[in-house]
Formats: structure tokens, C-alpha cells, sequence
């Protein structure tokens, strides 16, 4: 007597399921208990139930047996149907600083020209005091005899804390959705992420700086019948990415 | 529908205990007996009942361990490979994208920026130029349109340097690709090994890749190739490596020709 004869007769003690759905996925189970009175019965590994969900994929079958009871689990799993037709994704950014020298910064041109006399052997001379004399800030003065009030607030400053940052997101697609630019377009500057949480926007220019997105990586797994997708990207420093070596219509087009 | 696998294993002794299956198609079952004061010869080679039902190619593993009281617990776990994993019958994909188990991941690394295609016309543009081996560009902008600061090597300070100056390296995409499935037998495909090391094309992908830097699909190197044994069968892997920009080197890479 076979497990799908079993199932048809009516046979079966108990039959199951489970179904629980994550952000990306949806696995289910159908457990399947049996008497076994007959010590013939075959122990099929090709039958499967169908899956409880259109789209699922076996992924496991586990039987165990036990005092003359046959106890089936089959494992499936496939995508999450309301996130995939959503086209939603999930993102995760992280933000810290990088220290970059005082010449990266976007105002260092308008900061030569007000607080410096110019430049010797690599290095800004700033000058002593604050010419709108207006700094706040007390120090002293380079021979260290007096306490110079308003001083320079650029003194002494070779570097500064710069913001930089990693944003990945996952997706989850189907073999036909699958995008076609996933791994081309890789290296280039990219307007993928969208902007979400306007960070880039040109209202913030002026407190960000002009920055943007390379598309830094990708990974692929494969859950179900479908494709988690994880891209990530790298915010550029102060200027953007090289355009002659990140743009798209530069980046690895051949010469020749 | 796959092949039917059967086995006959719920005589009480020794009994069937478990079997599973898992992706790419592996599977194991657990038959269990228990003796008391059983010496080696008591241990049977093969359960009896699984005697007639197993296939030829599943192969046995004996473990017994002592109980207490004098009772041992004697374990006979057989594995195979499943040439096509068991599936649900509403499952709609085709046969190659149920067997085949795929992972891909791609990034970046910094690639000597002489490798770069467009590197004649950075160094026309910029007026870069090699000076013993190294690539050098002025510290000042031939094009007047940067909008970068900076210093060069002397000091000298420059509002618009030169957006090449010091660079000499760029980031460049690679991706590995594996594919994971079992496969017949104890012996490995003829193309395992051959292949390693040479420009290959992934065979049968569920989604189109299309190798980054080069811009070609069939620009891959065939670059891991490990199996392992399951019962008889083997769950064979296979890797790929995307080529930097231009693609592998077909003068080093290529697959040879054998001679007739």
C-alpha cells in the first residue's frame, strides 16, 4: 500500500500543516501521521502533498517512526507573496565619519581666502586672529605668550570629520523579474537607492555636500522558487564619485 | 513524477527509524535495533529488512553504541543522492531549476587604474602620461573644469586640481557565481576538473548574468569544483569567477585544444 493510496482511502490518523510567513518568505509545513499495521508498508520518498501554497517549493522531507506510527513532515517554502507583489524592500544604512583632510572640504577655497595668507610647503598658513573677530573662541598665540581672544577658529585644523556611509536593501524577485542590470551596472554611480529619506536631496546640498551612490555589491540567494536579492551601496565623499571613472556612460565602455 | 524510491523497513527489528531528504537531493535513512550482551557477531551486517528494498547505490554506515543495562543500540545509516529532487505537484518550475541549487555574489576591488579601458583617454584628457612603469598625472587640471582642492607633492596648493592626481587604481566589479546538485554514481563528471582554470560559461543559469566588467557572457573562469560524497552519489559544486575589465585573458585562460 502506498502513502498516496494512504492519503486517498482516508487512511490517515492525522494530516496537518503550518504556515508562517517572514518579510521575505513563506514556509510551510504538512505533517502527516500514520498507524502502521502492516509491515510492508512502503516508505516512499517521491510522494509529496501539494504545497499548501501556489508558488511553494519542497525543500525537506523528514519521517520518523516510532511504536507502529509513521509521523511525515514535508518542508516548503516560497516567496512572500504580499512583499513580492509590493516591490518592497528593506533597507539598512549605516553612517559614520571618516577623518579627510581640511582640502576636501567643499569650503576650502572660501576658507584659503578669508582665514589664510596663502600656503607653504603643503600646509595653509592660517592666520592668527579671526578677521570678523567674531569666533568666540580664546587660545593662544603662536609664540604662546598671550591669549589671543577671537582667535582663528581654523587654526591648527588639517582635517575633518566627514560623513560617510554604506546603504544595502533586500528584494526578493522571481526567476522572470529578475533584473537584468544586477551585476552590470555594478562599479557605476547609481540613483538606485532612491533617495528615501531625502539625505541627498539638493535642499541638502549645502549641509552634505555634493555626494552620491556607487553600487558597491550584490548578493543572491536562493529561497524557495525565487531570488533574495541584497545590493549595497557606498556614499561617495565630498564631490562625488569620479564621474570619468564611475558615471555609467563612462565606466568600462571600451575605447576601442 | 521522479522515479518512485521504496524502501521496506518497518520490521520491528531492526525498525526503520527516520529518512530525510533535503535539497539538492540528498537522502538518509536510520534503521535502529537494540541488543542485549551482543558481542560483534551479533551486530548484523545489513537489517534484514532493509535487505531487499534498498537501492544498489545506497551505501551504509554502521554505528552501535552501549545503552545501559548491557543493551546496545545499533544504527545502520544509509545515504544516496536523489538525481531529481522529490517535488510538490503544483511546483511549475522545470526540471533544471528544481535540481540546481544557485548562489551569486558580487563586489568590488581596486584594480591598477592602467587596466582601465578608457585609460588613453584619461591620459590624453588629463594629460597623464608612464614614467618608468608608473602612471603619473599633473597636479593641474588640463580641462580647467574641476571642481576638486588639493595639494600636490611639493605643497603647492590647487583650487581645481587635477582629478587623476595621485590616482592610480579604480574600483572594479567581480562576481562569483556557484551552482550546487547531486549527480549519479561515485564518479565525477568528466568536465569537473578539466575545466578548472580556464574560461568556461556557467551552463543552464535560472537568470541572466551578464559578467560585469567585460560586458560578455561566456567571459567566466571556472574556478572551484568540490564534491562531496553522499552515499554513492555525489553533490558535485561548481564556481565561477567574473574577469576584471576587458574579461580574462583568452591568451592564458583559454581552454587548450586537444590534439587529434
Amino acid at each position: 500500500m502506498s502513502l498516496q493510496s494512504l492519503i486517498d482511502d482516508d487512511s490517515t490518523l492525522i494530516m496537518v500543516g503550518s504556515y508562517e510567513q517572514n518579510r521575505y518568505t513563506s514556509t510551510a509545513t504538512v505533517i502527516a501521521l500514520y498507524m502502521l499495521e502492516d509491515d510492508d508498508l512502503p516508505v516512499e520518498m517521491s510522494y509529496v502533498p501539494p504545497a499548501p501554497q501556489s508558488g511553494m517549493t519542497l525543500t525537506e522531507i523528514d519521517a520518523r517512526f516510532e511504536d507502529g506510527a509513521a509521523l511525515y513532515t514535508w518542508f516548503y517554502e516560497g516567496l512572500n507573496q504580499i512583499f513580492f507583489n509590493s516591490n518592497l524592500t528593506t533597507l539598512s544604512l549605516e553612517g559614520s565619519l571618516n577623518q579627510d583632510p581640511i582640502t576636501l572640504h567643499p569650503e576650502i577655497n572660501a576658507f584659503i581666502a578669508k582665514y589664510s595668507n596663502g600656503w607653504s610647503g603643503g600646509r595653509i598658513n592660517w592666520l592668527r586672529d579671526d578677521p570678523d573677530q567674531a569666533s568666540g573662541r580664546t587660545g593662544l598665540s603662536f609664540s604662546g605668550a598671550d591669549t589671543v581672544a577671537n582667535i582663528n577658529p581654523l587654526l591648527g585644523v588639517d582635517s575633518y570629520r566627514s560623513n560617510t556611509a554604506t546603504y544595502s536593501y533586500d528584494q526578493i524577485y522571481t526567476k522572470d523579474t529578475l533584473p537584468m542590470d544586477l551585476v552590470t551596472t555594478l562599479g557605476t554611480i547609481s540613483s538606485d537607492p532612491p533617495d528615501v529619506t531625502g539625505q541627498l536631496s539638493p535642499g541638502n546640498v549645502a549641509k552634505f555636500g555634493v555626494r552620491n551612490w556607487l553600487y558597491s555589491g550584490v548578493k543572491l540567494y536562493q529561497v524557495g522558487p525565487g531570488f533574495l536579492v541584497r545590493k549595497s551601496f557606498l556614499l561617495s565623499g565630498l564631490g562625488g564619485w569620479l564621474a570619468q571613472l564611475y558615471d555609467p556612460a563612462n565606466a568600462l565602455q571600451s575605447s576601442s | 513524477m521522479p522515479t518512485p524510491l521504496k524502501v521496506i523497513g518497518t520490521l520491528p527489528d531492526p525498525r526503520l527509524e527516520r529518512f530525510f531528504v533535503q535539497l539538492p537531493g540528498k537522502a538518509t535513512l536510520i534503521f535502529v535495533a537494540e541488543r542485549i550482551d551482543a558481542t560483534s557477531d551479533d551486530i548484523p551486517a545489513i537489517p534484514p529488512s532493509a535487505q531487499t528494498g534498498l537501492l544498489t547505490d545506497w551505501v551504509q554506515i554502521r554505528q552501535w553504541a552501549t545503552k545501559r543495562d548491557g543493551w546496545y543500540e545499533i544504527r545502520w545509516l544509509y545515504e544516496a543522492g536523489l538525481q531529481e529532487m522529490p517535488y510538490a505537484p503544483n511546483d511549475t518550475r522545470s526540471a533544471a531549476d528544481r535540481n540546481f541549487q544557485y548562489r551569486m555574489e558580487a563586489s568590488l576591488y581596486q584594480a591598477p587604474l592602467t587596466s582601465h579601458p578608457n585609460i588613453k583617454n584619461f591620459l590624453c584628457t588629463y594629460g597623464g602620461y608612464m614614467d618608468q612603469g608608473q602612471l603619473v598625472f599633473p597636479p593641474w587640471d588640463p580641462t580647467g573644469t574641476s571642481a576638486r582642492a588639493g595639494f600636490d607633492q611639493q605643497g603647492n596648493y590647487y583650487g581645481n586640481i587635477n582629478p587623476f592626481y595621485g590616482v592610480d587604481t579604480f574600483l572594479s566589479p567581480q562576481a562569483t557565481l556557484t551552482r550546487t546538485y547531486m549527480t549519479a554514481g561515485n564518479e565525477l563528471p568528466t568536465d569537473q576538473l578539466y575545466g578548472l582554470g580556464y574560461i568556461d560559461t556557467p551552463p543552464d543559469l535560472p537568470f541572466v548574468v551578464t559578467n560585469p566588467a567585460a560586458s560578455k557572457t561566456d567571459n567566466w573562469l571556472k574556478s572551484e569544483a568540490p564534491a562531496y560524497q553522499h552515499g554513492n552519489d555525489l553533490e558535485i559544486d561548481e564556481g565561477w569567477e567574473s574577469g576584471g575589465i576587458g574579461g580574462w585573458q583568452r591568451l592564458i585562460y583559454a581552454l587548450p585544444v586537444a590534439n587529434s
